[in-house]
């Protein structure tokens, strides 16, 4: 036993380990949180480490059509076709999305660290079996995004190490100062709130009949950066959202954004950085004032100043150096983990307590 | 101040309420950050217009005021082809007597210029009012709707968004010219602005610039105000004056032949021989 942690350590040492990062089959559609797992998949491997996607089944469908092609050629193997032969050690990595609740227990025997990735808070408890929780499932790390949903997951799991990554913002979501069309980008959680907001403010604003909404769920990721530079205003509406990556990518790209403030308010939002409500029934009035004032070229320069701030915030090489560090630690902290069993192992009084693994 | 290429056509056929409008039209030009290099007033030869042109004070504006008289007739289409051929500038806009410019209208028109120089044609997103300066409606901007763009992808759709479409234009023909910012250059190649056609020949030329590979756009900014059926307007007599009155039928029969006459490139003889 005590051969075999000293094996897994000299393999964390030389980077002779895996960092397997489950991941959701969003059959094709775009979304920022599995971006964010491509992203440190990418970054980890550039670092020299042995990074990779672990899918659920055989059939997966990449994200390359709307990430970009690159992110089809990172490591990806399937835990249907490995099967039996899914062989993990105490040196390797397998990072599991907190929608991946169930995950949790299912992999509690397995020897290698397990590492909770917290992109919305909102689902952290959807899987979990009452009256357990991460610490008596034997997870002790996670990683996030924020400060705040930091403190909140501490809140109920204080026995947990948390790491925080911000998510990147692709540099192509940039603002090219393009003129601006009256077309509204729109992304809300729940497509009957789009529904509504759109139904609402044609009805109450005839005169705005010709104003078009796009939902931009669907966009690639490249193209929707286009989007966003030339429509003149973005619709958020997002009560579970713990980062808000459609707001920060408008803003980026000088697009006002009017959007619903989430139960856990990111730390972004500023008092003028956007048209920000409480009251969802409030939204259309507030279209309907900003079209108001961009056909008669009324501009709210606080508003456009504020949006600038936010333009070197999130940006891929922020991230990458949050990557380096946070991971790094990670693993020195799994070596450390690795050396008290190795010394508890090595002293025989102790061989009774038993090894956490 | 910027120069902006862009010359102004005000056509002048009556002195009906021209001392009431005419000052309010001109200083719409003259509250613009960017103006237009030069205005001209193209006048028919009837005698009242040219005494009241003869003994009005444009103040400052005399610098840019060149009166350009046609001989002819009376006719919108008309005063505007002759004056078109006095501009000096690569684009102009024709303001009627009685409407007025916004005031962010010309900084808007050279920004898209300079963001769209294969544009042919900027329509204005026209603000319709009464002859008591009350708001009824808007034109033009229905190019901005997703349900104007016919017989496309939605990505297309989407990339097509502003322009004015033939097709869509056969089925809704209400758009509005005055206020635009035209190529000079193009409106000459197309033949200008058909004298024989009545009630329908801002129709006709807009079809004609589509149907021939034109690109005509809506600029989204409130950029003109257009007065609706002021008494005496040509619209208004085309409705309320015995002489020159049309018919449910004529009004018929002159969009059917906009329809008919925008292959053609040259103003043809066209009679109404209805009731």
């Amino acid at each position: 036993m005590i051969e075999k942690l000293k094996e897994s350590l000299d393999k964390i040492e030389n980077k002779d380990f895996q960092i397997m990062f489950l991941t959701p089959d969003l059959k094709g559609t775009p979304r920022a949180s599995v971006a964010e797992i491509y992203y440190h998949v990418k970054e980890l491997i550039k670092l020299g480490y042995n990074a990779s996607i672990l899918h659920e089944n055989n059939e997966y469908t990449k994200v390359g059509a709307w990430l970009g092609e690159e992110y089809d050629n990172l490591p990806h193997s399937s835990i249907q076709e490995i099967g039996g032969t899914f062989k993990v050690g105490p040196q390797d990595f397998l990072i599991i999305p907190e929608l991946f609740g169930n995950v949790i227990q299912q992999t509690q025997k397995l020897p290698c660290k397990r590492v909770i990735f917290v992109q919305s808070y909102d689902y952290i408890l959807d899987m979990l079996p009452p009256g357990t929780n991460w610490t008596s499932l034997g997870v002790n790390t996670f990683i996030t995004t924020s400060e705040t949903i930091k403190q909140e997951i501490n809140k109920l799991f204080p026995a947990t190490t948390g790491h925080i990554i911000s998510p990147q913002i692709p540099s192509y979501f940039s603002n090219k100062n393009s003129l601006k069309k009256p077309i509204i980008a729109i992304m809300c959680r729940d497509d009957r709130t789009t529904s509504k907001i759109v139904k609402t403010f044609y009805l109450k604003y005839p005169l705005y009949s010709f104003i078009t909404f796009r939902d931009i769920k669907q966009i690639p990721r490249e193209e929707l950066s286009e989007v966003l530079n030339d429509y003149f205003l973005s619709v958020w509406v997002d009560e579970t959202s713990s980062f808000g990556t459609f707001p920060v990518e408008s803003m980026k790209c000088g697009t006002p954004v009017i959007g619903k403030v989430p139960m856990i308010q990111p730390e972004w939002i500023t008092e003028k950085n956007g048209i920000w409500l409480f009251d969802e029934l409030q939204i259309p009035e507030a279209i309907a004032i900003f079209c108001k004032n961009f056909f008669e070229d009324i501009e709210d320069t606080d508003l456009l100043n504020e949006i600038k701030d936010i333009e070197n915030k999130y940006t891929e090489e922020e991230q990458s150096k949050q990557i380096k560090d946070v991971y790094t630690k990670i693993f020195n902290e799994r070596k450390e983990e690795l050396k008290t069993n190795i010394n508890r192992l090595s002293e025989p009084n102790n061989l009774e307590q038993p090894i956490v693994l | 101040m910027e120069k902006s290429n862009i010359s102004v056509i005000i056509p002048i056929h009556t002195v009906i309420d021209l001392d009431q409008y005419l000052p309010k039209a001109l200083e719409s030009v003259t509250k613009n950050t960017v103006q237009p290099d030069e205005i001209l007033i193209v006048r028919c030869a009837c005698p009242e217009v040219t005494d009241f042109l003869s003994e009005y004070d444009f103040g400052d504006l005399i610098k840019k005021v060149r009166v350009v008289e046609t001989q002819k007739t009376k006719e919108f289409a008309h005063m505007v082809n002759s004056a078109v051929q006095e501009v000096n500038t690569d684009y102009f806009s024709i303001l009627e007597f009685d409407d007025e410019y916004s005031s962010i209208w010309f900084k808007n028109a050279v920004k898209y210029i300079k963001a769209y120089p294969d544009v042919d044609v900027f329509l204005s997103h026209v603000i319709d009012v009464n002859e008591k300066n009350e708001f009824i409606g808007t034109t033009n901007e229905v190019t901005w709707s997703l349900g104007f763009v016919q017989g496309m992808t939605p990505e297309e759709s989407f990339s097509n968004l502003g322009f004015l479409d033939l097709e869509a234009l056969k089925t809704f023909p209400n758009f509005q010219i005055s206020g635009a910012v035209i190529k000079k250059a193009t409106f000459e190649d197309i033949g200008g602005i058909k004298n024989n056609l009545k009630l329908s020949f801002v129709y006709e030329f807009l079809l004609r610039m589509t149907y021939n590979g034109y690109k005509v756009m809506t600029i989204p900014k409130s950029g003109y105000k257009h007065m609706n059926m002021r008494p005496y307007s040509l619209f208004w007599r085309y409705r309320n004056d015995d002489r020159y009155k049309l018919s449910q039928d004529e009004g018929k029969f002159w969009m059917q032949t906009a329809m008919k006459e925008y292959f053609f490139n040259f103003d043809r003889e066209i009679k109404y021989e209805g009731n």
